[in-house]
């Protein structure tokens, strides 16, 4: 008796699980930073949100400073091979001044802070890239691994080994 | 005479040309009588002779060392002053590349304040020509801190409100990335307040010499330092002329005179100049003798401040570097060399014009330029820019800023003696927006409500809101004025600018309070340990029972929050401030949760950049580097950031900022902004309408305004009718970018019923879609949550 209705819901399922509404995007890391920016209207992987309310849903017109931001990034990584550290933060700090809530830049900071030793500096900046990572996993768990380091530089032995362990829960 | 004298005469007339000291000798050839004289007759001529060798030998020394002692004080004079240059204070500059967002008014003020000219065709540097959103520019070569940028010509083509593209004009390649120079806002100056930008001989536009040549010292390259020829010219021409038009003094006396000596006019001065004319040409070359005339001379008054040389009156009346002026422009500032006070451009247009005329008309009397060249440019009116426009007037209160963060670091005397190049992070367009805004409102708000002119007052602070970079400041309804700095100094009680701070207290303890946990909005009555009885009201009157946390900030319920707060523990609450950035000496008191606590603007700005950033303050800075003379790091301001509050909760706390502006007391800024835009905001009101405040933010910036009396009368003004028009009338101009915040991992939006205990479903009755924080989300699911189709595929995908 109930078999038509039990076929209707089999096919719903099926459709529904089908129809991809929730699923990770494979983000790739350096593109992260553009795809934050992007709304509904994209058409690219769509966003993992569980639910957003209608108004946050309204497509605003955002710069797309990626080209900018990507020679800032170059520039600063070709600083940073070269040693001059102070001159690549300098690039990163310009690079964040345009895109502000760039997740990758924070993570690129706090490397060039690494590199200089100023380790509660790694440690804040890795935070501050994490909040803005979202689901980037690659991105958050190198942003603990900074964090493990800065903490044992600093002779935090207890404080690394957690942030280590956060690192590989993330991978 | 001779008859006198007798036989000798002939021979004491060819004696007295070599030493006419000698007269002496003439009583003792007086004859017979003579002879009867003592036998050491020449020891007598002798000694008088000595005296007066003596007399002359002193004489010479006297006159040789008051020589050394001039030229000494003209050495000093010379090498002495080269140094003193204040230090000089410089915006940001303006970042281009494609997909920034600038229109075309921007673009516009912004190559303005930097002094470049607008033409129909480039021809030069520092030109700008604009055909609807096409912009061609040529900008000046320029050092930053982390390197030169050379000049180029650029086409910008402008689209929608953002730049479409960036083309280099010489090689046709499309430009990433590109800075503007940054505009020179103002200059530290020594305690003498006197100024000076140094040109070097080379800067020194030809034009600009010939009109010296023409009108002050004709014959300067031939004399040598005072030139009687040209005192009789200079007579001569103005005795025809009727009236001043050569000078008679040299370049070289009028260097002297400015450079050395005190303003007396005696004759001994004369002699003094002269003098001293002579030993500075003795000593320097003519080129020098210019160029320090050049960086010397008087040329205007600007308040307590000097202007002296043309490198400064080139910026102070044209606003752009002295080797870009043009011939007009050049003759104006000769001009002004007879009397920069009565022939003060701004003052005295006519005067100005007439005088600067002359000068161009004598370049083409005496041949330096042709009459055709002579009459184009007295054609041309004298471009002088408005007053004020320039180096530290505009934006004291920024400056103001500036070095006070400085004097943490520096010295007063490293700061205003040696070059130093100061940037900052002010941006100018905001500044522009927020000084007009302020003042334009207070006018509409004193007019509308009926109030004495000027009676208000008001100040702003406008930051970048991740990494906590001041970008403009507003002391007061007269942006311009260098008085009271409100935004730094007038620490007021901020009021309901404090709720925040309890509530995220709250949502930091997901385990106990979420954004739907119904709260008591009921009678508070609370004996203080002094005594009194404390029963503050809400705004209006009412008991509103049961709201759910995020009602009761969003329409500022008074009652609610202080039994909120009580629950709490107001010290709880002071530890939230702190990690926002407050001082650390507030008191915990309960009237702390209805914002009895004294900040200035700035100090409430720190505070919701705080929230902007989701949790992790960044402690406001208005320096980004600074270099040294030698264009050397001095000092960096680096980037800090500080994991101050959590990000869920504070999540959870902008997201109840955003309904307080959709819907709650904050409502009116969608008239300025859009309907339900997605902008954090909160209302400040104080007892008896005292302050008025409103702290917001977008994506790209976070401000504060506050409106009140200087007197601290009451005003009438609540936040959302006084400071709430002043923020939405600026960021409306600035044009606010909304927030589009991503929830951070462990938050998730759950549909939940009106009494906020259960989840519910789109569509059901009464239903809200609030953020939470995982796992502080209700458990119980409402009857409507299990029937509705939303409910349905909830279930199966959760």
């Amino acid at each position: 008796m109930p078999y038509p209705i039990v076929i209707l819901a089999l096919a719903f399922i099926l459709s529904a699980c089908t129809g991809a509404v929730r699923q990770q995007p494979p983000a790739p890391v350096e593109s992260h930073g553009q795809s934050q920016g992007q709304g509904s209207a994209s058409g690219s992987e769509p966003e993992v949100y569980a639910y957003r309310p209608p108004q946050t849903q309204v497509a605003i017109a955002r710069p797309q400073p990626s080209r900018a931001v990507q020679v800032l990034m170059r520039r600063a990584d070709d600083q940073r091979r070269a040693g001059e550290h102070a001159a690549a933060a300098a690039s990163l700090e310009r690079a964040l001044r345009i895109d502000p809530q760039n997740a990758r830049l924070w993570n690129r900071l706090a490397h060039v802070r690494s590199a200089q030793q100023q380790f509660v500096r790694v440690e804040q900046l890795a935070a501050k890239s994490n909040a803005l990572a979202g689901a980037d996993d690659a991105l958050v768990a190198d942003n603990w691994d900074l964090i493990a380091q800065a903490r044992a530089a600093r002779g935090d032995s207890s404080g690394a080994a957690a942030a280590r362990r956060q690192a590989s829960v993330q991978r | 005479m001779a008859a006198k004298r007798g036989g000798g005469a002939g021979r004491k007339k060819t004696v007295r040309k070599a030493r006419p000291a000698k007269k002496g000798t003439k009583s003792r050839t007086k004859g017979p009588a003579a002879k009867r004289r003592k036998p050491n007759r020449k020891t007598g001529k002798g000694r008088i002779g000595r005296w007066l060798l003596a007399g002359l030998v002193l004489c010479t020394l006297l006159l040789g060392g008051y020589s050394v002692y001039l030229g000494q004080a003209v050495r000093v004079a010379f090498e002495g002053k080269r140094w003193s240059v204040p230090a000089r204070v410089y915006a940001r500059p303006l970042e281009l590349y494609a997909g920034a967002r600038l229109s075309a008014e921007q673009l516009a003020y912004e190559l303005q304040i930097l002094g470049y000219r607008k033409v129909t065709r480039l021809a030069g540097a520092a030109q700008w020509s604009q055909h609807g959103g096409r912009f061609s520019i040529h900008t000046r070569d320029f050092r930053f801190w982390d390197g030169a940028q050379a000049g180029r010509r650029l086409r910008l083509q402008l689209s929608g409100g953002s730049v479409a593209s960036i083309v280099d004009a010489a090689s046709g390649r499309e430009v990433d990335l590109l800075r503007l120079e940054p505009a020179m806002i103002g200059s530290i100056y020594p305690a003498h307040r006197e100024d000076r930008v140094l040109v070097k001989r080379a800067e020194i536009p030809g034009h600009l010499v010939q009109a010296l040549l023409a009108v002050e010292d004709r014959r300067f390259f031939e004399h040598s330092g005072v030139d009687p020829r040209g005192i009789a010219r200079a007579m001569w021409a103005n005795l025809r002329a009727g009236g001043v038009v050569q000078g008679g003094s040299t370049l070289t006396q009028q260097l002297v005179k400015n450079f050395v000596l005190t303003a007396e006019r005696s004759l001994l001065r004369k002699i003094n100049e002269a003098l001293m004319a002579l030993i500075v040409e003795s000593r320097y070359d003519k080129d020098e003798i210019l160029e320090a005339y050049a960086n010397e001379i008087f040329l205007g008054q600007d308040g307590a401040r000097a202007i002296h040389g043309f490198g400064l009156g080139a910026y102070f009346y044209f606003n752009r570097p002295l080797h870009e002026l043009q011939l007009h422009e050049t003759a104006l500032l000769v001009g002004l060399v007879k009397g920069a006070s009565y022939y003060n451009p701004r003052r005295h247009p006519e005067r100005a014009k007439t005088r600067r005329d002359l000068v161009i008309e004598q370049m083409a009397q005496q041949g330096f330029i042709d009459a055709a060249t002579a009459q184009r440019y007295r054609a041309r009116p004298l471009g002088v820019t408005a007053r004020g426009k320039l180096q530290g007037h505009r934006y004291p209160g920024f400056i103001q800023l500036v070095r006070r963060q400085l004097q943490r670091d520096y010295r007063e005397e490293d700061l205003t003696s040696e070059g130093l190049r100061i940037f900052t992070t002010l941006d100018p367009w905001d500044q522009r927006q927020a000084a007009l805004g302020v003042a334009g409102q207070l006018n509409a708000i004193e007019k509308a409500r009926r109030l004495p002119t000027g009676s208000l007052q008001a100040a702003m602070v406008i930051a970048s809101p991740q990494e906590g970079e001041v970008r403009a400041l507003v002391g007061g309804r007269d942006a311009g004025l260098a008085g009271f700095n409100r935004a730094l100094d007038a620490q007021r009680p901020i009021g309901s600018l404090v709720k925040p701070a309890v509530y995220l207290t709250a949502l930091s303890q997901p385990g106990n309070y979420t954004l739907a946990t119904l709260l008591d909005d009921k009678t508070v009555d609370l004996k203080l340990p002094n005594g009194d009885r404390w029963t503050p009201q809400n705004y209006d009157l009412k008991v509103h029972g049961r709201v759910p946390l995020h009602a009761a900030l969003a329409d500022s319920l008074n009652l609610a929050t202080v039994n909120l707060g009580l629950q709490l523990g107001p010290s709880k609450v002071v530890n939230t401030l702190e990690a926002m950035g407050a001082r650390d000496d507030i008191q915990p008191y309960p009237s702390l949760l209805l914002g009895a606590v004294t900040m200035s603007p700035l100090q409430v700005t720190q505070l919701y950049q705080t929230l902007a950033a989701g949790g992790f303050r960044a402690p406001l800075r208005a320096i980004r580097e600074v270099l040294d003379a030698q264009q050397q790091p001095l000092q960096r301001y680096p980037l800090e950031v500080v994991q101050a509050l959590d990000p869920k909760a504070t999540f959870l706390l902008t997201s109840n900022l955003q309904e307080v502006v959709q819907q709650g007391t904050a409502r009116g800024l969608q008239s300025y902004l859009g309907e339900g835009v997605a902008v954090a905001g909160k209302t400040g009101t104080t007892d008896d309408l005292r302050d008025s405040w409103f702290a917001g933010f977008g994506s790209d910036r976070v401000a504060v305004a506050w409106v009140g009396r200087d007197d601290n009368k009451p005003t009438g003004l609540t936040g959302a009718s006084g400071a709430l028009p002043v923020f939405g009338r600026v960021m409306q101009q600035l044009q606010l970018t909304p927030l589009l915040q991503a929830p951070p991992l462990g938050v998730e939006y759950h549909w939940v019923d009106a009494g906020g205990e259960m989840i519910s479903a789109e569509g059901c009755e009464g239903a809200s879609l609030l953020p939470f924080i995982a796992g502080s989300e209700p458990q119980l699911r409402s009857s409507c949550a299990g029937r509705g189709v939303g409910g349905f595929l909830q279930r199966l995908f959760d």
